[in-house]
């Protein structure tokens, strides 16, 4: 079954999310601090459900942020966790690309802490 | 109403001497947030300070939106949301960030002994509650690492305050300093 791609614009609170069915490249950028970080999630999660269903596909995660909460990191996580349930059981062929604005120390902070969370391939990446 | 315009005007004057640059009592949406993130950018120069004071507003705001027992309704979400004070002071050095709001009297031990315990943590250790709390599932609508993020960025203790007000609820104030010295 083909999959639709999933679109999200981006606000000051919302990040942009662009989510390529076809080619696998799912890219999360901007800001994150909605106030129902849960409710702004969970069609994100419904898709990447849905896309992981099928075994064996590569996915390049990609996020791009300028600034999150700690409940959009949390949600993250659960984003990688998932991924990384997909990469080691399922057949997937996952990475992460964590870009950082080059002077943002705590945006590589955070990206950092993710790699040591995640056993997926983990690239940081300047910008 | 001479009065009352000579009460507002020594507020002002009391808020000029405090050094408070920011100040907002009510439901913080997240459309204000986005307005104070640009108004932070232009107040204080620093890329980083300003970042880092950004970030501690939002968690302080949304600690407010979520968990004070102080609700009011708000129209636009269709949903009641937490009333709080929320305040920014702009010292010398440092920047001083303030929030105040109604807790329920049966959270406060729980909530005094959580900052204690952060406040006893080195940055490492700091950093390794920060990574243990984050997997942890809760059940709220929270991360539950919002008092670690703060403390984390701020570098600094935590401050903080309880007054109990009647049998259901006391008034609990957090502070939190961000230095501007670039380390």
């Amino acid at each position: 079954m083909e999959m639709e791609n999933l679109y999200i614009e981006g606000s000051d609170y919302i990040p942009e999310v662009d989510f390529r069915a076809d080619t696998g490249v799912l890219t999360i950028s901007g800001e994150s601090y909605h106030e129902y970080t849960l409710e702004f999630f969970e069609p994100i999660f419904d898709w990447l459900k849905r896309y992981t269903a099928t075994s064996g596909r590569k996915i390049e995660l990609n996020f791009r942020m300028s600034y999150f909460n700690t409940s959009s990191s949390r949600r993250f996580l659960e984003i990688m966790n998932l991924l990384e349930d997909y990469h080691f059981n399922k057949g997937g062929q996952v990475v992460v690309n964590w870009y950082y604005e080059k002077n943002d120390l705590d945006m590589l902070e955070s990206g950092e802490e993710y790699a040591e969370d995640v056993k997926l391939e983990f690239n940081l990446l300047p910008y | 109403m001479k009065g009352d315009k000579l009460t507002l005007y020594n507020y002002f004057n009391d808020m000029n001497k405090q050094e408070i640059i920011l100040t907002f009592k009510g439901t913080i949406s997240q459309d204000i947030l986005a307005d104070v993130g640009i108004s932070l950018r232009s107040k204080l120069g620093s890329y980083n300070v300003s970042k880092k004071t950004f970030a501690i507003f939002v968690e302080l705001a949304q600690n407010i939106y979520h968990h004070s027992a102080e609700k009011e309704f708000s129209a636009s979400k269709g949903r009641p949301a937490g009333v709080g004070v929320i305040l920014i002071q702009n010292k010398e050095d440092h920047l001083i960030l303030s929030s105040g709001n109604l807790i329920e009297n049966y959270k406060v031990e729980g909530i005094c002994e959580r900052c204690e315990y952060i406040n006893g943590l080195t940055e490492d250790e700091l950093k390794d509650y920060y990574l243990k709390q984050r997997k942890k599932p809760t059940g709220g609508v929270g991360a539950n690492i919002g008092l670690i993020d703060m403390a984390r960025r701020s570098g600094n203790q935590l401050g903080y305050h309880v007054v109990k007000i009647d049998d259901d609820n006391s008034f609990f104030s957090l502070s939190v300093k961000v230095n501007k010295s670039e380390d």
